[in-house]
């Protein structure tokens, strides 16, 4: 966002009627121009820009640097083609159009639109370069139209004289498909010292390429920042809450298994009662299945978190809100996980087993076997959850 | 403009002009403020009223004007400026027009023409008047052209005659008036 003081040098000669830019060099050289000036003035609103034609009876401002951008199109409307363009009364003209701007703390910029044979010589060219730098002029030269020997080497000549830390620049641009305007809005004449002031540009560019865009959601960060952020945040927000929701849909399916739990347990009991003598073996039988099964989940909230981590950690170099949001999901996640070790610290507790195990008729507490597996409860109490929910879909079947 | 008006100003060749002190005055300090001891000029628009040839200046101002000192014909005269200027000046007073252009001179110059011209599309017959601010003799330190059109054998080709038009430095007074601005 330079704030920046443009002069326009616009060639108005009589090579600028030929058609070889569609549909004539000078529409094609009005567009970009059009351009320029809506670029300008988008990136900062206190920039201005002036116009003046080289050819014709002679040098002519057409308006004075001002940032109304109505005025500068309206006196673009209804100029007439003719004479020679004569560059260096142009660029020096330019120069004291912008001496006199009103804002001193803008830079200064001239823009050449370079159609015609330059009748000038090298030195000549080379030393108006020198006093344009003097002054901390930039010079934009824009090289289109009439290709003539010497032509590129002069205004190359001229560019070197002016530029200054690289703030002037050049564009060739040769006859053919592609419209003068749609070439420049990828030079560096319309996105600046690096700026990204071709928001405006971009945007005209997307429209008029058919919405091709290299900017995520289609929306450029310069024209509209705060709708791209929107749309990057809902983006992450909705990632997190299917994250979410998909761990809470584990979470239920792992505390359904726990509900049923109980169930297989009175199987169990069941089965204690119907068998005396194996009392401890379906135990066992579901406490391996348990394991397995509880195995598997655990690794699912394990892969949980560390995607939780990832995200964290982009959250946290994209979004300071956004990493506030994720923490937000993951405390519910971890809330919930520690739910879950609620469940299971009331299954690790021996006393409580124990009390459900002596109700088992078959299950002698003081048996060693059943002893050591309510040592081993606590950490297989999962596992027996799980190995439920695969006992219960094979009961099932 | 009225109608009427404008036929008088057009019909009629400027005869006497008219300066009122004030224009003096302001063009005098703003050339002693800005340009005082360079070789640069003042230029300004004069605004006042115009009547069976007799051009009655009463009214100025100046506007910023660069020149290359080396190549006369690269200059530069603001009159996106002047329109704003001259648009809020006509709110104060209707019956000012613009009349023509000052120059601090002290003597014509080859670039006046061109800015001479440039006054031709917003008066049909500007009037140049070069104000001399640094006077060596006693009298009137003013000089006043007006632009002929010469028709040279093919082509036409304005020149600028010196046209010793009568200049009178009068104050105002309603005497002066005599009816033609009322």
């Amino acid at each position: 966002m330079v704030l920046e003081a443009t002069m326009i040098c616009i060639d108005n000669s009589e090579w600028m009627r030929n058609g070889d830019y569609s549909p004539s060099r000078f529409q094609a050289q009005a567009d970009a121009v059009s351009l320029i000036c809506g670029a300008k003035t988008q990136s900062n609103p206190e920039n201005t820009v002036g116009i003046l034609t080289m050819a014709g009876k002679g040098v002519r401002v057409l308006a004075t640097p001002t940032s109304d951008l109505g005025k500068i199109l309206s006196c673009m409307h209804g100029l007439e083609m003719g004479g020679e363009m004569n560059l260096a009364a142009g660029i020096q003209i330019a120069q004291l159009a912008l001496k006199h701007r009103q804002n001193k703390n803008q830079q200064q910029r001239i823009i050449v639109f370079a159609g015609s044979p330059i009748k000038h010589e090298k030195k000549a060219l080379e030393m108006i370069g020198k006093k344009l730098k003097k002054n901390s002029v930039a010079l934009d030269i824009v090289d289109f139209g009439e290709d003539e020997d010497g032509k590129p080497e002069k205004l190359e000549a001229l560019l070197t004289s002016v530029n200054n830390n690289d703030t002037s620049h050049i564009v060739h641009v040769p006859a053919g498909q592609n419209a003068l305007s749609d070439v420049l809005i990828s030079t560096p004449v319309f996105t600046g010292d690096g700026e990204g002031g071709s928001g405006f540009a971009a945007a005209a560019a997307a429209a008029a390429a058919g919405g091709v865009s290299d900017f995520d959601f289609g929306v450029d960060p310069n024209i509209d920042p705060e709708l791209a952020l929107a749309l990057r945040v809902s983006m992450e927000e909705e990632r997190a809450r299917q994250e979410a929701a998909a761990k809470r849909a584990a979470e239920e399916a792992t505390r359904q298994e726990k509900g049923e739990e109980a169930q297989p347990q009175s199987d169990s009991q069941n089965a204690t009662m119907n068998a005396t003598e194996k009392a401890s073996d379906p135990m066992d039988e579901d406490d391996a299945l348990l394991k397995q099964a509880l195995a598997l989940s655990m690794n699912i909230p394990g892969s949980d978190s560390s995607a939780g981590d990832a995200q964290m950690s982009e959250a946290t170099n994209d979004d300071q809100e956004f990493a506030l949001a994720l923490q937000m999901s993951m405390q519910d996640g971890s809330k919930d996980s520690s739910a879950q070790s609620d469940v299971s610290k009331v299954l690790g507790d021996q006393s409580f087993m124990s009390s459900i195990l002596s109700s088992l008729p078959g299950v002698d507490p003081n048996d060693p076997k059943v002893k050591d597996l309510l040592a081993s409860l606590p950490s297989q109490s999962e596992p027996q959850e799980k190995k439920d929910e695969d006992e219960q879909p094979k009961d099932d079947k | 403009m009225d109608v009427i008006k404008t036929q008088q100003i057009s019909s009629r060749p400027i005869e006497k002009v008219i300066v009122h002190p004030l224009v003096l005055l302001s063009i005098v300090d703003n050339y002693n403020r800005v340009a005082k001891d360079t070789r640069k000029r003042v230029i300004g628009v004069l605004l006042g009223t115009s009547f069976k040839g007799t051009v009655d200046v009463t009214n100025s101002y100046a506007v910023p004007f660069e020149e290359d000192e080396k190549d006369p014909s690269i200059w530069f005269l603001d009159h996106n400026y002047h329109e704003s200027m001259f648009s809020m000046f006509k709110r104060i007073n209707a019956k000012e027009h613009v009349v023509g252009w000052y120059s601090t001179g002290p003597k014509l110059r080859e670039n006046d023409l061109d800015i001479h011209r440039l006054f031709h599309n917003y008066v049909p017959n500007p009037v140049l008047v070069i104000i001399d601010v640094q006077p060596k003799e006693l009298g009137i330190p003013t000089k006043a052209y007006y632009d002929v059109e010469e028709v040279k054998e093919n082509a036409t080709q304005k020149s600028q005659k010196d046209i010793t038009l009568v200049v009178k430095i009068t104050p105002f007074s309603p005497a002066n008036r005599s009816g033609t601005l009322a």
